[in-house]
């Protein structure tokens, strides 16, 4: 199980996160999410242990990561910024982490391969973007860490790829009973892969909940009307968002609407549907504080 | 967790495999270059054909090679440690690289211990493997003995730990950096912070010092003994500098060439493991071990997200503005001292004070310039200023300790029984015998010392004197001591001197001394023969004026001089064009100064330099620089001899190419030979020459309007002319206008310089000298007063002098011409001046 309790990490007097805190079973896949520069990257560089953090502590295992070389070698970090010395190759870079990671395994490390079709001997520094990334996988996984922290690590991957990168994970998750913390700033991508979420909102976890719980923290509505209705109508109801096209109104509560389904029904609506909302919209929901008026910005 | 600790213990093993690996190609280079150096030369000598040739009674102790390279290995050794730790630690200026690394199963501990094992034991087999083969062929070739293992042990001590300490200090950095280029920034200016701080040592040494010292600042102010601490040089002797790597090779290192030992040179065992060679050894050791702990703990607190930056690490910004603080001062101290040691104006003018603002303000200005160019930002900059309080403060401690000198190291006077011999340069108003023993650093120009008991309390005795003297802005001289001591070390100084008194007194007891009678020897009776020297010699002797370090030994005796009549005595110079007669050259210089040595030791003081009696005869070689191409000019009675040397001078006068044809005579010295100086005059006599028998009638007598000399005149004059050529601007720098008591009778050679340069320059001069005389005085404004009463010129002319202080003097210069066209300058004191308002004549 990966702990993060109460960290807080500061870049001289900046505080890149505050007081964050959530766990990760085993045999599960967090995905942590959040907009550019949330400290995302931040807290999982202090997960691995890279940077020390000013407040709290991380336990993989209930131990410290920080400077732990027991917890460690069972932890394979991918990061954003990739790591290839000049010349290297994937059977180099394999025979590199083989020093650090005692159960690398040689046939995970070819099957693999195989999966993903890359060469051997190649160049890493030659390889896409894409390409680079599928390489760091193969190593991680072939590393057959207990913790993995992957940091965008979808970015560059091609649709087809990072649905197979999805089922690996999965696969090796369940079958290691590892935990994994993954970061993105793209909902799509975790939307079926992870057990829980998390949202870095302004330093702090705004939100820390299984994605079935993100669904039923919003619910979604529309109302249909025979006649005209605007937002004043609306008055007594507490919603969250609210939108009209003329007879039909879409509204976005925090928890359950039904609580409130007397008062809108008084309204006299002809239909009222029911929605699921996806994880990107709870995202923006959950971001809103932070969303601009852009129309004014060119005025 | 025993499976752990195990895997752990894996993880351990393959990083220290893979640090092997990564500084395999340096310590093989290192192996390769010492085993080059080494051992193919030692098996190269003790092969037979090279074993025949040894003479059995000069048994070879050692051989060790080594001297290919020796300099060079140090500071090979050293870099060698620096590149190693370069690319070891290397990963710790990306953030990528350092990503991976910190997160790997392996903590930041042995990421360090594990570099610094697989350094330090690939550096130490690098070493000890070709010096170990070549201890076997020593021990093979020439025996065993306890010197061979000494030396080992000394090569490889010393080449490791140049390489350690190179690889120690690199590591400390890279662990402290953020960045590869903030690196290597860092440890260039990090390792020759103790090269600067011996250097800004000894600048603030020579600028505080009352007098100065001459020759090689660092040497001279015992500053280089701290050069142990300059980690390029830990396999060199501290007390020699690089320079003398062949002395160290072959007298006191142990690593003896075989040539050495061959010559018949045995080695003196008990200086093999000495600590002047074991110190900087001893001392990198521990710093070493020092920057090894700092570096361990260092990586530990390191802040992994500093990585790729510049500046961000608090230690290596300040290591990098102290550095620049110390580069800065030291600079400019090293300027400042070197004002004080030349003995320019300035070093009269500048006082501690200024010292002490410089070393608070220049060192301030550049660190805290540094620091904000490192940071780029306020807030950082003024974190550092801490540093930078506490390094004032160590400057001000620096000055005090050697303002008050409370070590007793550089103004210390030693006792009598400390010192072996002594050295002054003698101050004698005609510059006889003040021949730079001091200043002259050459064994060659300073062979005259004294071990005389009288004379070493003399020479202490002026030595406190002067270093007591208050500056003041009457600079009357220098006065400069050389004291060598039993231990062998030297104590120079060189002291400005502003009470006159002084240096009469000190002139007039030096006179009488065992050591003025020993240099007088030395010049005059036992130096080189001119006609044996070489045109090395010869050159510098024609140049003794103008440059005074360079005076061969023996310069009175080795010149060539000629007789002339004293009435060519010209406001205290010969008027050497018209003076010299070479029917005059006198052929014998040893009789020469035979004679004049013994009438000169049956002198007083005063007599010999203060005598109010003209002389009847002027032994001198002449002294000028004449431009010759003007044939009015050249119609004068001078004509060259063998003295000169003619020159061709091209430049650019008016936009135009000027070619100038001249003559380059020396300046050597000139003896006044008074009616009393019976053996030379005898010798004079002897050999035909006719020396103040010529009767001359006076034709008329110029007096001067008030106390300018004609050499004053001309300087007036000459500053108004255009188009002053270089040399006669030196000429004006060289005799300070205040020069006073030191040139009372000297020989005032610029006077004449200045007035063949006046007469060279303006068109229409006249051929006779009174005329161009009489045209400068008018020039000037103050022409001559002419005494037409034939009794009131005599009268003048017996109350005049022949010689005169011109220092703070209110009598009038006098010119008598006689009947034959000569011009005699006398001078007539303040005290006689009512002959010339006598109304009655």
């Amino acid at each position: 199980m990966i702990e993060i309790k109460n960290v807080t990490k500061k870049f001289d007097d900046f505080v890149a996160v505050e007081n964050l805190s959530f766990n990760v079973e085993p045999s599960s896949i967090y995905g942590l999410i959040g907009y550019n520069g949330a400290g995302k990257t931040t807290l999982i560089k202090t997960a691995a242990g890279i940077y020390r953090p000013d407040g709290g502590e991380v336990l993989m295992g209930s131990q410290n990561t920080y400077d732990n070389d027991d917890v460690r070698k069972e932890m394979f970090y991918i990061p954003d910024d990739l790591y290839f010395p000049m010349g290297s190759s994937i059977a180099s870079m394999a025979r590199f982490y083989k020093n650090y990671y005692p159960n690398f395994n040689d046939t995970t490390f070819r099957n693999l391969l195989e999966v993903f079709g890359l060469p051997l001997g190649g160049k890493l520094r030659g390889f896409s973007k894409g390409m680079q990334r599928q390489a760091e996988i193969i190593l991680a996984l072939s590393s057959r860490p207990k913790y993995l922290l992957l940091d965008e690590t979808f970015d560059g991957l091609d649709p087809q790829k990072k649905e197979l990168t999805k089922k690996l994970f999965i696969e090796y998750i369940a079958e290691n009973e590892a935990s994994l913390i993954i970061s993105s700033h793209n909902l799509f991508e975790l939307s079926n892969l992870c057990d829980r979420v998390g949202l870095i909102n302004g330093k702090h976890l705004t939100m820390d909940c299984s994605v079935d719980e993100v669904s039923r923290n919003y619910s979604k509505i529309r109302l249909i009307f025979d006649h005209e209705v605007s937002e004043a109508d609306f008055k007594n109801i507490k919603y969250k968002t609210f939108s009209t096209d003329g007879k039909i109104c879409m509204l976005v509560f925090e928890g359950n609407y039904k609580e409130q389904i007397e008062k809108l029904n008084s309204l006299r609506p002809v239909a009222i549907d029911e929605y699921r909302l996806t994880m990107e919209e709870v995202f923006l929901n959950e971001m809103e504080d932070k969303s601009y008026d852009i129309t004014k910005i060119f005025r | 967790m025993t499976s752990q600790r195990f895997s752990a213990d894996k993880v351990d093993n393959k990083d220290l495999k893979r640090c092997f690996k990564s500084v395999i190609l340096f310590a093989a280079i290192a192996f390769a270059v010492i085993f080059v150096s080494s051992v193919v030369p030692v098996i190269m000598q003790i092969t037979p054909a090279h074993m025949m040739l040894v003479d059995p009674k000069e048994p070879i102790i050692s051989y060790f090679g080594i001297e290919f390279l020796g300099l060079a290995m140090s500071p090979g050794m050293f870099i060698c440690g620096v590149l190693m730790a370069q690319v070891l630690f290397g990963f710790l200026f990306k953030k990528n690289s350092v990503n991976v690394y910190l997160s790997f199963g392996i903590t930041r501990s042995k990421l360090f211990l594990n570099r610094m094992l697989a350094a330090l034991c690939s550096m130490l087999l690098a070493v000890a493997v070709p010096l170990t083969i070549t201890l076997l062929l020593n021990i093979y070739a020439f025996g065993a003995s306890a010197h061979v293992f000494q030396v080992f042990f000394y090569l490889v001590t010393g080449f490791f730990v140049s390489g350690a300490a190179g690889f120690a200090m690199m590591s400390f950095i890279c662990a402290n950096t953020g960045s590869r280029i903030e690196s290597v920034i860092t440890i260039v200016l990090l390792s020759s912070i103790p090269s600067r701080a011996i250097s800004l040592a000894a600048s603030l040494k020579g600028a505080l010092l009352t007098g100065y010292y001459v020759g090689d600042m660092e040497t001279m102010l015992g500053t280089s003994k701290l050069s142990f601490l300059n980690p390029m040089t830990i396999l060199i002797d501290t007390d020699q500098t690089v320079h003398t790597l062949d002395m160290i090779f072959e007298e006191i290192s142990p690593v003896i060439s075989l040539s050495t030992v061959l010559c018949g040179n045995k080695v003196p065992e008990d200086l093999m493991l000495d600590m002047g060679l074991m110190l900087p050894i001893i001392v990198w050791s521990v710093l070493t071990v020092g920057m090894l702990v700092l570096g361990y703990f260092l990586l530990n607190k390191r802040k992994a997200e500093n990585s790729n930056s510049f500046g961000k690490f608090y230690l290596s910004s300040v290591i990098n503005g102290v550095a620049v603080a110390v580069y800065s001062i030291s600079s400019v101290l090293g300027i400042v001292a070197m004002v004080f040691l030349t003995e320019s104006e300035l070093s009269r003018n500048v006082s501690p004070l200024f010292i002490i603002l410089l070393l608070l303000i220049i060192p301030s200005a550049a660190y805290f310039l540094a620091e904000l160019l490192i940071h780029r930002k306020m807030r950082p900059t003024l974190r550092s200023l801490p540093v930078l309080a506490g390094l004032l403060a160590v400057f001000i401690c620096a000055f005090i300790t050697l303002s008050t000198d409370c070590f007793g190291t550089f103004n210390k006077l030693p006792e009598l029984s400390e010192i072996k011999s002594i050295q002054m340069d003698v101050v004698d108003p005609q510059n006889l015998f003040d021949f730079n023993a001091v200043d002259n650093m050459e064994d060659t120009y300073s062979n005259y010392k004294s071990t005389d008991e009288d004379d070493i309390k003399l020479c202490t005795k002026y030595f406190e004197k002067a270093s007591k003297e208050a500056r003041d802005d009457s600079f009357e001289g220098t006065l400069s001591f050389r004291l060598i001591l039993k231990n062998g070390k030297q104590i120079v100084r060189r002291f400005n001197i502003y009470d006159d008194k002084l240096i009469y007194d000190y002139a007039k007891e030096v006179y009488g001394s065992h050591y003025f009678d020993g240099l007088m020897k030395y010049l005059m009776l036992n130096g080189i023969d001119v006609s044996q020297s070489t045109e090395y010699d010869e050159n510098h002797m024609y140049n003794f004026y103008e440059n005074p370090n360079s005076n061969p030994q023996g310069l009175l005796k080795g010149s060539t001089y000629y007789v002339s009549d004293s009435s060519l005595l010209f406001d205290k110079g010969i008027v050497s064009y018209i003076a010299i007669d070479t029917e005059g050259m006198i052929e014998d210089n040893d009789a020469l100064m035979e004679a004049l040595y013994k009438d000169m030791r049956a002198m007083s003081f005063e007599q010999m330099y203060f005598s109010n009696v003209r002389p009847v005869a002027i032994i001198s070689s002449g002294a000028m620089l004449v431009p010759y191409e003007n044939e009015k000019y050249k119609a004068g009675d001078f004509s060259w001899d063998g003295l000169e040397r003619e020159y061709t001078d091209e430049f650019v006068e008016d936009g135009k190419p000027v070619k100038e044809n001249g003559a380059y005579a020396p300046q050597t010295p000139m003896f006044f030979v008074y009616p009393g100086m019976t053996n030379t005059l005898n010798y004079l006599k002897q050999n035909g020459y006719t020396v103040g028998e010529t009767e001359r009638k006076i034709k008329c007598v110029y007096v001067t309007r008030d106390s300018k000399s004609a050499s004053d005149r001309f300087t007036e004059l000459s500053k108004q002319l255009d188009n002053i050529d270089g040399w006669f601007g030196f000429l004006e720098d060289d005799v300070p206008k205040n020069f006073g008591w030191a040139n009372v009778i000297g020989v005032d050679a610029s006077c004449i310089e200045r007035y063949n340069y006046y007469a060279y320059k303006n068109e229409g001069f006249s051929d006779t000298a009174i005329n161009i005389l009489n045209r400068v005085f008018s020039d000037s404004g103050a022409p001559l007063v002419l005494i037409e009463n034939p009794e009131k010129a005599k009268a003048v002319v017996e109350k005049s002098v022949p010689f005169y202080d011109s220092y703070n003097a209110e009598g009038r210069h006098v010119y008598i011409v006689y009947d034959d066209g000569a011009i005699v300058s006398e001078y007539l004191p303040e005290a006689n001046l009512d002959v010339l308002s006598n109304k009655t004549m």
